[in-house]
């Protein structure tokens, strides 16, 4: 049978491999990936403006990207080779980053119209000219040999002084919803750390600027699992881990991925720290901890390396990592070599991996014990944290549940109330609230006489000075209800308040001794003061029921108010009898 | 000439779980593969054997799923039991400890399979608990692992 030729429209090729989904950032990566291939130990990223006198967050202002490395270069026959599409494995080597030979080309062509590439071995340098236009109007794929230009000149004397080495510039950038300088150089930062952690550790150089500008900084090579940092401590113990600190989970061990080709892979995983908790050693701890760590959502899960580059970034495998913010300290590493590409169907632009079924079997039962470990460990984290934070913690969680609940209007099985009484609630529910507010601003005239040492007038008291009374020191938005002061007439040890507003509201005598019992012996049982909070806030919210419906039954609120004060008086008496046994009761302790 | 064929079993300890639980692995070297399992049944791994054959036992799903064959056409199919320590976790109704004996059993064969050649694969699906940080059920687990790559070894 003969062969039929069929067509190939070269420019419809090229297009169609240049939208496959990179951005600028991951498109320079393809390209850098030809200089580490090269065995560069210099590489510099160059961004040239439009307008070099507009700012970096102006969109649609790039018009190259140029990429220089001093590596071994190419000559003439090779260059013709690395330009074309599918380039021979010929030159590739075990290790080598590159896998289908188009990486180069698809990423200059998702940005832009031009491909220059530039290069020498040690001699004069050559330059060739790939133009999608060009190709486009002549149906054919094909290259133009070009005169270096004095900017070329002057790069090549600038970044290859020894005369040997290779530039690419993407040219003619496309400007619709061209990315800005500054995303592109951010995306950068963040990413080509990570993905050549390894060459950067092992003395390649990559440097990033604008052309023109005097900003070329190193980027510096950034471990996602930490490791240099877990090296220094033991292993995590998910019940003890304060989350202070960088832990194995698992030390590098190798496992067979598909046995069926005889291909491993290595694993390891580290549990990075838990970031609120450094809130509680210095302001500013924990958003401190997340940018070093780069603790976010979207940083946990697998990094997988190819040969030593980073080819899938934080990927949870297909739900094998769950999302769930408990994994955010969750950092794995799996490193696979060229030997598992047909195994894992890795993608042109290098970016992500497709598992066998075998593969992810074995990568979901081994995680089984990682992600639980390290589900623990956040879990318990947060639980010393919170118990260490203690102060005003309970005070808003107390808050938090009181607002849940509607209060009673009256006793379960109690008459309803008649037309009239229910007419003149609104007017008696007014009458109560400005008397407890004429109780709260005499407490405020009181205490602000103490603290100037001065008789106070009622003019001189605002009605800021009020609002501290009622609400004691905190000014969180979900206390509005049970207000912890710092002392109370009497010394009782609870204080209701009604606001028409705010509902039934307490003020509780911080100073009380009972209360001192709870909140500074019991500091760390978050649960007990909660739970106290909330019980003299239903009280409270009781004893204002009562007013409210018995406005008029003087004798009645005296009752309720003696029967405060006694409780009060008999739990301080409690205290300071009981001193030393009560809790928290240390096992050894008998009663 | 009369179509009988011999089948010879040696059933050993397999089916006196008083007082004990098992762990057991079924091989095939002709289809290359391992499953993991646990049981406190009072007649052992056996009778836990018959379930895992039946129509609907995870075993035969298992085979017959990942191969494509009929599990009576895996003519080496062998089970190797491992009774367990008699001690009250191992044997209770609870079954966290021996899932995490399995569990680490399962694991160690995942990581050292190679070691057999080519192409075995562990079949069984398995969960974790917490007691498989306990150095004893680690312990017990090496030893289990260890005993079953020498048998499969010596069967290649």
């Amino acid at each position: 049978m003969s062969a039929i030729p069929l067509n190939m429209n070269a420019g419809r090729l090229l297009f169609g491999l240049s939208r496959i989904g990179y951005t600028p950032a991951s498109a320079i990566c393809d390209i850098v990936d030809n200089c580490v291939s090269a065995s560069a130990e210099n590489v510099t990223i160059l961004i040239k403006k439009i307008n070099p006198k507009w700012t970096d967050v102006r969109k649609n202002n790039v018009s190259e990207y140029l990429i220089i490395d001093d590596g071994i270069g190419m000559a003439h026959d090779a260059m013709v080779g690395a330009l074309a599409l599918g380039a021979s494995d010929e030159h590739y080597y075990d290790g080598t980053l590159s896998k289908f030979g188009l990486g180069l080309k698809a990423a200059a062509f998702s940005q832009g119209e031009e491909l220059h590439l530039i290069s020498s071995t040690g001699g004069e340098f050559t330059k060739f000219v790939v133009s999608l236009p060009q190709i486009q109007a002549a149906n054919e794929y094909h290259a133009t040999r070009e005169p270096l230009t004095e900017e070329d000149a002057e790069l090549i004397a600038k970044y290859i002084p020894n005369g040997r080495g290779t530039i690419i510039r993407v040219a003619q950038v496309r400007m619709v919803n061209h990315p800005n300088v500054r995303e592109t150089r951010a995306e950068l930062m963040q990413k080509v750390g990570v993905i050549y952690f390894y060459y950067l550790s092992d003395g390649l150089k990559i440097r990033l600027g604008t052309l023109d500008g005097d900003d070329l900084t190193d980027i510096p090579p950034f471990d996602p699992l930490c490791q240099a940092e877990a090296d220094l401590e033991s292993n995590l113990n998910e019940h003890e881990w304060d989350g202070q600190s960088v832990r194995w989970i698992e030390r590098l061990k190798t496992l067979p991925l598909d046995a069926g080709e005889g291909i491993t892979a290595t694993v390891e995983v580290t549990q990075l720290p838990y970031p609120p908790i450094f809130e509680l050693n210095s302001l500013g701890g924990q958003s401190a901890t997340r940018e070093r760590y780069r603790i976010q959502a979207g940083n946990y899960g697998y990094y997988i390396y190819r040969n030593k580059r980073l080819i899938d970034w934080a990927t949870g495998l297909d739900g094998v990592i769950p999302q769930d913010q408990d994994f955010y300290s969750f950092r794995g590493r799996i490193n696979i070599d060229s030997g598992a590409d047909e195994s894992f169907n890795i993608d042109v632009k290098k970016a992500s991996l497709k598992l066998s079924a075998e593969a992810q079997k074995v990568l979901e039962e081994i995680s089984l014990e990682y992600k639980r470990k390290s589900k623990k460990a956040w879990e318990n984290a947060k639980q010393t944290y919170q118990d260490r934070r203690g102060d005003g913690q309970a005070e808003v969680l107390a808050n938090e549940i009181t607002a849940l609940v509607e209060p009673l209007d009256d006793l379960p099985g109690a008459p309803l109330p008649s037309d009239a009484e229910m007419d003149g609630q609104e007017e008696r529910d007014l009458k109560l609230e400005a008397e407890m507010r004429a109780r709260l601003r005499k407490s405020a005239r009181d205490q602000l006489a103490l603290e100037k040492g001065a008789e106070i007038t009622d003019q001189q008291v605002t009605d800021e000075d009020v609002e501290k009374t009622l609400k004691g020191d905190t000014d969180h938005p979900h206390v509005q209800q049970i207000f912890h002061v710092p002392f109370l007439e009497d010394n009782v040890l609870w204080e209701p308040y009604f606001d028409t507003d705010l509902g039934a509201c307490v003020r509780i005598n911080r100073g009380h001794r009972f209360l001192r019992l709870v909140e500074e012996d019991n500091e760390t049982n978050t649960d007990l003061r909660v739970l106290v909070d909330v019980l003299f806030h239903q009280i409270a919210a009781a004893e204002v029921l009562l007013r409210r419906k018995r406005f008029d039954e003087k004798d009645t609120i005296k009752g309720v108010e003696d029967f405060r004060r006694l409780v009060s008086e008999q739990l301080a008496h409690l205290c300071r009898e009981a001193e030393g046994k009560l809790p928290p009761i240390r096992r050894d302790q008998k009663l | 000439m009369h179509g009988v064929s011999t089948c010879v079993t040696y059933l050993g300890c397999s089916f006196d779980g008083r007082d004990a639980a098992f762990l057991y692995v079924w091989f095939s070297v002709q289809e290359r593969f391992f499953y993991v399992g646990q049981s406190n049944n009072r007649l052992g791994s056996f009778a836990r054997a018959g379930q895992h054959v039946s129509s609907r036992g995870t075993l035969r799903a298992r085979v017959e799923g990942e191969f494509g064959i009929a599990l009576e056409d895996v003519s080496d199919l062998t089970l190797l039991s491992f009774r367990l320590p008699s001690l009250p976790d191992l044997t209770s109704v609870e079954s966290s400890y021996r899932e995490a004996i399995e569990f680490l059993v399962q694991k160690g064969i995942n990581e050292r399979r190679l070691e057999l050649g080519r192409g075995f694969q562990v079949v069984s699906i398995i969960r974790y608990t917490d007691a498989a940080g306990f150095t004893l059920l680690k312990q017990i687990s090496d030893y289990i692992v260890d005993e079953t790559l020498t048998k499969v070894s010596a069967a290649l």
